[in-house]
């Protein structure tokens, strides 16, 4: 089953290796968005200030995090500046495990096309008529799904940092942002092969997925701290599961940079918060893959 | 035991479109057995069935000896499958398309190799077989789709109208390869609703319409029962030799029209040396002769009451369409 799987998943890669605008693409927005917004943000923060999105990251007593918008301080730019450099973290640091994350959706969710591409040229009928074992199909595929998510996650993480931004943890707390984006990836994934199952024609899935990922997008937390957030806001937040996977992947590259006030933070002592994203993000990714498998099991005999 | 035993197959769709009315026949090991019908038949309904892919709704059906609907595996092993709108991978090259396939059937990785270059060469792609599919003509696609039906070397390969839409030539290099293959040993069970790619392809000949067998048999008992042959003689005395002919034991029919005899026979080749004898012997010239064989259209007509070749167009535009579809892709 694993190896019918991943004859199907190498089908997919070849098809995306081949799809060399979609490459490029898929790296140059995420990069667009941290120059533009990242930079951006930090001049105007250090030099111009009074920008009230700006936020900074400060670990408090009870949440690990707590984030201030510094307007609401009623900072001058000076002493934004100040306390950005204290803590060492700009507007970058904060921004990119976003862009990470958005980056890791957009890879995963129209995976399902493939799905409705192989129904309506037969080569599905052609995989049913073959000897491998039926669900090996959907395996396959979202192992795509999720070998993709992870590895334009990885490149815009790689990037991030040559451009600038800081990862204070270390390998091991990289290791685990890695976990995290594959979690997510497979999550995004299945969600993907249950609309490509259900649905007959590839415009229903650009409509539907395009209509969803913007509310996911901007309720992530991704351009701004979901504490900052209106309330009503927040709730739509709280059950997103991208918010989860940008919250995580923030605690995983940024997880230490508390020690920088002095206070003995560290991975370990974001363990908590990062237990309850894991929670949270393995509990989207399970319900999507069940809900999959029971649609895949119903649409072929 | 047949290869092929299918007994009072009925296919109804979602509870109202009867596909097949209940069909039953046997396809012998090492024929090419062709199912012939319009548009709407029942052909791609009948295959999906033998190739697992449908349930029927009722009646039974084996492959190979096993059932396809207790047994789909058993089948799926032992069959080829060229499905009627080709689905090759446009995005990989002819090689990689085979390759997948191959892996897909367990094949171990030197008879895999070996084998796709066998294949390649029986439908004469080893030149292109690194270039993607999407620069293949419809012609070539179809010969790369047949390939991969082939490569697990299955017992035997269902082919959906595998020349729809194709020009002549490229039907007769399909026909070539098929009979190439056939004598190597594969059961080859074909539909279309060209007449004369069943006649001159077939073996058995199944003619199906509106989900009903209506006619089987060999392609030349089939057109036989239509009335056998036809003969147009021009003489220089044709009463002469038409009263001569009517008592002939091996003419059916002999009629004079504007001076020219119409003879129906059953086998014309056979008869012509003969009438030329009778002539010869009367003393009667003949100056011209032409033979016109029944065709399995007038068998069609005759069991169904309509002709085959109304279908025609419909389906070469509906192929056009298709492929401005598959263009469009990705
Ligand atoms: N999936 C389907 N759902 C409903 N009706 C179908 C389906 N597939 C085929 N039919 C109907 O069944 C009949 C036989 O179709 P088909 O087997 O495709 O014929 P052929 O291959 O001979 O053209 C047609 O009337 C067709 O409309
Ligand atoms: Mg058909």
């Amino acid at each position: 089953m694993i190896k019918e799987a991943y004859y199907i998943c190498e089908r997919e890669l070849r098809h995306f290796i081949r799809m060399k605008i979609q490459i490029i693409s898929s790296i140059v927005t995420p990069i667009v968005w941290l120059v533009f917004f990242g930079y951006s943000m930090n001049i105007m923060s250090s030099g111009l200030g009074g920008i009230n999105t700006l936020s900074v990251l400060i670990g408090g007593e009870r949440s690990f995090f707590l984030y201030f918008l510094i307007s609401s301080l009623k900072l001058t730019p000076l002493q934004s500046l100040v306390i950005q450099n204290y803590l060492g973290i700009s507007y970058l640091d904060f921004f990119y495990s976003g862009v990470i994350g958005v980056t890791v959706m957009f890879a995963c969710v129209f995976s399902g096309l493939s799905i409705i591409w192989d129904k309506r040229f037969g080569f599905f009928n052609k995989l049913l008529v073959s000897p491998i074992p039926r669900f090996s199909i959907m395996l396959g595929k979202t192992m795509y799904a999720m070998i993709r998510g992870i590895i334009q996650g990885a490149i815009i993480l790689g990037l991030s940092f040559l451009i600038g931004a800081r990862i204070r943890t270390g390998i091991v707390g990289v290791a685990l942002a890695l976990i995290f984006m594959l979690l997510l990836s497979l999550g995004f994934g299945a969600f993907s092969m249950s609309l490509g199952i259900k649905l007959a024609d590839q415009e229903a899935l650009f409509g539907i997925v395009n209509m969803i990922t913007l509310p996911l997008f901007i309720s992530s937390g991704a351009f701004m701290p979901v504490e900052s957030m209106p309330s009503w806001l927040q709730v739509i937040a709280y059950g997103n599961p991208l918010t989860y996977l940008v919250d995580a992947l923030r605690l995983c590259l940024l997880g230490g940079s508390y020690s920088a006030l002095g206070l003995p933070f560290s991975l370990m002592d974001v363990a908590p918060r990062l237990i309850r994203d894991l929670v949270a993000l393995s509990a989207f990714t399970g319900t999507f893959l069940i809900i999959g498998t029971i649609l895949f099991r119903g649409s072929v005999k | 035991m047949s290869i092929i035993e299918v007994r009072d197959l009925k296919k109804v769709y979602n509870g109202n479109v009867v596909a097949l009315k209940g069909i039953s026949f046997d396809v012998e090991r090492g024929e090419i057995f062709g199912f012939l019908g319009p548009n709407g038949a029942g052909k791609t309904t009948t295959v999906h069935i033998l190739c697992t892919l449908i349930t029927p709704t009722s009646g039974s059906a084996t492959v190979c000896g096993f059932d396809v609907v207790k047994e789909p595996d058993e089948v799926r092993k032992r069959i080829g499958f060229v499905p009627q709108d080709i689905s090759v991978d446009d995005d990989l090259t002819a090689r990689e398309n085979l390759e997948l396939h191959a892996k897909l059937y367990h094949m171990p990785k030197d008879l895999r190799k070996r084998r796709i270059e066998e294949v390649l060469e029986l439908v004469g792609l080893q030149e292109r077989a690194d270039n993607l599919v999407k620069t293949f003509s419809g012609g070539m696609r179809r010969r790369l789709e047949i390939a991969e039906g082939l490569l697990h070397n299955p017992e035997i390969l269902f082919l959906d109208e595998p020349t729809i839409g194709l020009d002549p030539a490229s039907r007769i290099v399909i026909w070539d390869q098929l009979k190439e293959m056939n004598k190597e040993g594969v059961t080859i069970f074909i539909t279309t609703h060209y007449m004369d790619e069943a006649d001159r392809l077939c073996d058995q000949v199944a003619i199906i319409d509106l989900g009903e067998i209506r006619a089987m048999g060999k392609p030349g008992e089939l057109k036989e029962e239509v009335g056998g042959d036809v003969l147009f003689l021009v003489t220089n005395d044709s009463n002469k030799l038409l009263e001569k002919l009517l008592s002939l034991p091996f003419i059916k029919d002999a009629v004079s029209q504007d001076g020219t005899l119409r003879v129906t026979v059953k086998s014309g080749e056979k008869v012509i040396p003969l009438i030329f004898e009778e002539a010869r012997n009367l003393g009667v010239n003949i100056e011209a002769v032409s033979l016109s064989k029944p065709t399995l259209d007038d068998v069609f007509v005759k069991y169904t009451g309509r002709s085959l070749r109304d279908e025609k167009i419909d389906k070469v535009e509906r192929f056009k369409q298709y492929m401005l579809m598959k263009r469009r892709r990705r």
